[in-house]
């Protein structure tokens, strides 16, 4: 049997879709240190940093694209978008990188120990509030694009899988108010 | 092989801004963002758990609250943020989408109560 004609393909926006929820998630839960610990936090933070690799994989060809076009005719929405997504990876690359700087579990037990001192501490904290709004900017810029995707692939399969449900055993309002009207 | 390769050119990237911020840092960056030390000593010279003078008691630096309540106070300001800046952006572009249609109307509007253009004699 030929595996790949029965093997579903997958869904690129689907895919994007629960990337971005992922990566969104962990961003608010490594915002909480105080909660998560410091082992879960630095831990997700490099897994944030993956994330955000595969992030860039998936929308390479947009990537590319724009970078070639930067210097030529662009619209104004991907030249902005362009620019904010630039500022936001240099700022996240900035906190992750100075997350490892003052890694005290990660590194450590990967057999590397660096000497941190405050000025990295002091970046990260700093680096945290600018990639927090860097990403709501980014959010703002995709709000079209998340709102249909979360209507087609969250909302639309929920309501649908509501409405298939069997009829209660008791009647509906609807229905009773029909009954009383008839008699 | 393809992917391997984009990933490389992300984290060479990467590497540019990492050597750029420590290049920066060195040069004078952190006492601009006021990162450093105020006791005399250059930014960065401070040790694992050594607390500048100033500087509030416990995990200093680091973001979030305490327990439960503080961690959902501190997550709804996160999200509040977010969700302040979305509304601030969707908001202007639909103001600014409705201004350009406005502005094309009543352009459009103008032009065909002048008129059309009279015929231009060389």
């Amino acid at each position: 049997v030929d595996r790949t004609q029965t093997r579903k393909k997958t869904n690129p926006v689907k895919v994007n879709f629960l990337v971005d929820l992922a990566i969104f998630a962990a961003f608010l839960a490594l915002l909480e240190p105080h909660t998560t610990g410091m082992a879960i936090h630095e831990w997700l933070g490099i897994a944030f940093g993956a994330a955000a690799v595969t992030h860039l994989v998936l929308h390479w060809k947009w990537l590319v694209a724009t970078t070639r076009r930067i210097l030529g005719k662009l619209p104004r929405q991907s030249r902005v978008s362009y620019l904010l997504n630039t500022l936001l990876f240099a700022a996240m690359t900035i906190l992750i990188f100075s997350g490892l700087m003052i890694s005290e579990v990660a590194l450590p037990a990967l057999g590397l120990n660096l000497s941190p001192g405050f000025t990295w501490r002091a970046l990260h904290t700093q680096m945290s509030d600018v990639v927090l709004i860097l990403l709501g900017l980014h959010v703002a810029l995709h709000w079209k694009w998340i709102v249909t995707t979360t209507r087609r692939y969250v909302v639309a399969p929920v309501a649908a899988r509501l409405s298939r449900r069997p009829a209660p055993a008791v009647p509906a309002l609807a229905e009773v108010s029909v009954e009383e009207v008839g008699a | 092989v393809k992917i391997i390769g984009r990933i490389l050119i992300i984290l060479l990237a990467a590497l540019v801004v990492v050597g750029a911020t420590a290049a920066l840092l060195n040069n004078g960056l952190a006492d601009a963002l006021n990162l450093g030390g105020e006791d005399g000593r250059p930014a960065g010279q401070f040790e694992r758990d050594e607390r500048p003078a100033g500087a509030p008691e416990g995990e200093f630096g680091e973001r979030g609250g305490v327990g439960v309540g503080g961690f959902l106070s501190s997550l709804a300001r996160n999200l509040g943020v977010i969700a302040l800046i979305v509304t601030g952006v969707v908001s202007g572009q639909w103001l600014w989408s409705k201004l350009s249609v406005r502005r094309r109307d009543s352009g459009a509007a103008s032009s065909i109560a002048e008129g059309p253009p009279e015929k231009e004699f060389l």
